[in-house]
């Protein structure tokens, strides 16, 4: 029964609670390094549950595992604090400056992943389930598998998601290929070659970035379904790569500034014209840039929803945002098949991303931290 | 022998950054040029479509004469406000194949049918009807008739290209529509918006910047907002927030914070007391400016983070000898992190 239906702050006593801190921390300090830290903090901590325990009967046992495990983490960062360490300087405002650090910690972590945690719960619930208790964060793995991922086999066979994750792949990577095939001469020129208007090319370049989308949504409509383009895929890509290039190019030129000019000189004297300059030189010393960059427009191709949901209509091409749109626009949709799609859609992206995050950071701020 | 080098130095940057620049131009300026010009103009969407005639071809036998076939065209102004001047048509036929009784504005030449059809008015429409026969009395195959798609081709005005303007659209755009309302509600949440991402973002810088377990997990988790897909993040939240089965108002509830559940997204103003004044709050404004929030925080973080670390350890050393206290030390960060900020408008 993991639910928090029937908890309630009423009967949480929060003052005792509260003193119960306070004195455990009290003892953590008088303690000192007189006992093991790992034995002391698991001593304190399986203390502290039981009175908690004691104080609220109601509470189910894995609550109180929570609690332990809760109290254990406060514990641990104690760590640092023993009766020597009071008497340093401004010892009170670290204090207060520590307990605030973790307190925002645990809130920044919750308030972020509880969203991601409520999609993935729901998405293997049941229609009923979902409407007996909202509350229910737990998932049951008592279900056969075929049940508990009941919504996912739905999605797959009746609204065709698989054909849409292949549309959404090969949109995306057909973005970041053309935007790179574009976007490195130009960033290579607008770094190191002299020409008219470069100048105003690489400050004007950001400002292209401004314009809200949706003011470019209602001619390219018209034009495009004009030529054909709108319920292709094809149309995608070169919108998605008009709008990434600037940024692209704005990242890259700022890497390639960083090159040694020597070693193009030296490139030159071997006999190199410009192309083989790019290709052999310029790539090849700033891949991790480039890997940024893919990265970058990659992510905005899979995640951009504006310009698919004008320009599909047809089932037939619709990229996995627009399909998730397309399935909540049937008000008998069940939540737990959007949440299903959802999890789908979002899964790759975080995946990439805590994959390859450090060239990600770094190639967004490279450009403003240079300033 | 340098200014040849420079001339080829230009040409090559040319060729390098023409595509680039091109291709935005096309996608990106060119619409943003278009709604401009279109702003002044008295059009509306259905117009933008230049008129042009249009025919369907039905192909019918005629009794149990195989070697004759009646084809009619159902012709057609495809514009519902203008007329197409000088409209020609012209249709092939196999070899063999002459017309009966041809309507004086055609004449037929060569296995072809050519028809002047002049004028047509807005929403012309004309069932035009040819009979044609087999010379050698031989049977008409119906399906090759078909295939053969009839040539139209006529002159109409382009109501973008004409020189007439109008200021009517903004004159409907100010005084119709609330816009004053409009524009303050997108004040408020651009304003409060970015703010808000920025405060969030400078706590989290703060708390990331220190030295703790973690660090770098922390960043990444920091960012998930940002990097996950819109569509799917936005249908999580409108089901957190659901009042019916919500999980947030499930939880107030339980915890006997509110009475009964509030429809956080679509109820327009809640009436709050505090401190005995009464005064209106945008409900579903400022949930949704805190969603804004929830979503952009993470770029302002990253930017902020990214200044608070390339300012040099020394500093802080320097901070601690001259005895500064923790919260001391946190000013000059403050300082050199507010630069970068203004990114955070473009993303908005």
């Amino acid at each position: 029964m993991s639910t928090l239906q029937g908890l309630s702050f009423t009967n949480l006593n929060i003052t005792i609670v509260f003193s119960i801190c306070i004195l455990l921390s009290l003892a953590f300090v008088l303690i000192g390094k007189k006992i093991n830290h790992l034995i002391k903090i698991f001593s304190l901590s399986f203390l502290f549950s039981i009175l908690y325990f004691y104080l609220n009967e109601a509470s189910p046992y894995w609550y109180i595992l929570g609690v332990f495990l809760i109290t254990l983490f406060f514990m641990n960062k104690l760590k640092k604090y023993s009766m020597d360490s009071l008497k340093e300087d401004f010892i009170s405002e670290k204090i207060i400056f520590d307990f605030i650090t973790l307190f925002g910690i645990v809130f920044f972590a919750f308030v972020i992943l509880f969203p991601f945690y409520i999609m993935l719960v729901t998405s293997f619930k049941t229609q009923i389930a979902l409407l007996v208790n909202p509350l229910d964060f737990s998932l049951d793995f008592t279900k056969s598998l075929t049940e508990l991922f009941k919504s996912y086999f739905v999605i797959f066979e009746t609204y065709n998601f698989g054909r849409y994750i292949l549309i959404s792949s090969a949109v995306s990577v057909g973005t970041v290929i053309v935007t790179l095939l574009f976007a490195i001469p130009a960033a290579y020129a607008v770094a190191r070659l002299n020409f008219f208007g470069k100048n105003f090319l690489s400050t004007s370049i950001l400002i292209i970035y401004m314009f809200p989308a949706i003011v470019l949504v209602i001619p390219l409509y018209t034009v495009f379904s004009q030529l054909g383009l709108r319920n292709s895929i094809f149309g995608l890509l070169i919108v998605y790569t008009a709008t990434t290039l600037p940024v692209a190019i704005y990242m890259l030129q700022g890497y390639f500034k960083s090159i040694p000019k020597e070693i193009e000189d030296a490139g030159i004297m071997d006999g190199q014209n410009w192309f083989g300059i790019i290709l052999k030189i310029i790539i090849p010393l700033s891949l991790p840039a480039i890997a940024s960059v893919a990265l970058y427009v990659f992510m905005i191709a899979w995640n951009e929803f504006l310009f698919s949901l004008m320009f599909l209509d047809s089932p037939k091409s619709f990229t996995l945002s627009r399909a998730i749109q397309y399935l909540s626009g049937d008000a008998e949709t069940p939540r737990q098949y959007l949440m299903a799609g959802s999890v789908i859609v979002t899964l790759p992206v975080l995946f990439i991303f805590v994959y390859f995050e450090k060239y990600l950071v770094s190639g967004l701020t490279s450009g403003s931290v240079k300033g | 022998m340098s200014d040849t080098l420079s001339k080829l130095e230009k040409r090559t940057a040319y060729t390098l950054v023409l595509p680039a620049v091109l291709l935005v131009f096309a996608i990106v300026l060119f619409p943003i040029f278009a709604n401009v010009w279109i702003s002044f103009k008295d059009i509306e969407l259905k117009d933008i479509r230049i008129p042009e005639p249009r025919a369907k071809k039905i192909v019918k036998s005629i009794s149990e004469n195989q070697s004759e076939l009646r084809i009619i065209y159902k012709l057609r102004n495809s514009s519902l406000i203008q007329e197409i001047r000088n409209v020609q048509f012209q249709d092939k036929f196999p070899k063999n194949i002459s017309p009966i009784n041809l309507d004086p504005r055609c004449n037929f030449q060569s296995k072809k049918v050519i028809c002047n059809f002049g004028n047509w008015e807005a929403k012309y429409r004309e069932n035009f009807e040819i009979t044609i026969k087999n010379n050698n009395g031989e049977t008409i195959d119906k399906k090759m008739i078909k295939s053969q798609k009839p040539i139209l081709s006529g002159k109409a005005d382009n109501p973008l290209l004409s020189t007439s303007f109008t200021l009517e659209n903004f004159k409907k755009v100010f005084y119709e529509n609330n816009f004053v309302e409009l524009l303050l509600t997108t004040f408020y949440f651009t304003f409060f918006g970015t703010v808000g991402a920025i405060i969030f973002g400078i706590l989290a810088a703060q708390l990331v910047n220190q030295n703790i377990q973690g660090r770098t997990y922390m960043r990444g988790i920091l960012l998930f907002p940002y990097v996950g897909p819109v569509v799917a993040l936005a249908y999580t939240w409108t089901l957190l927030l659901d009042p019916n089965s919500g999980t947030l108002n499930a939880l107030l509830v339980n915890f006997n914070i509110i009475e009964k559940p509030i429809n956080l997204l679509g109820q327009k103003y809640i009436t709050m007391s505090i401190l005995g004044f009464e005064f209106k709050l945008r409900l579903a404004l400022t949930t949704v400016i805190f969603f804004e929030i929830w979503r952009y925080f993470p770029l302002a973080f990253l930017f902020i983070l990214a200044r608070l670390q390339a300012i040099p350890q020394s500093l802080y050393e320097a901070a601690d000898v001259d005895g500064a206290s923790p919260i001391q030390k946190i000013y000059p960060y403050n300082a050199a992190s507010n630069y970068s900020n203004h990114f955070n408008f473009i993303y908005d």
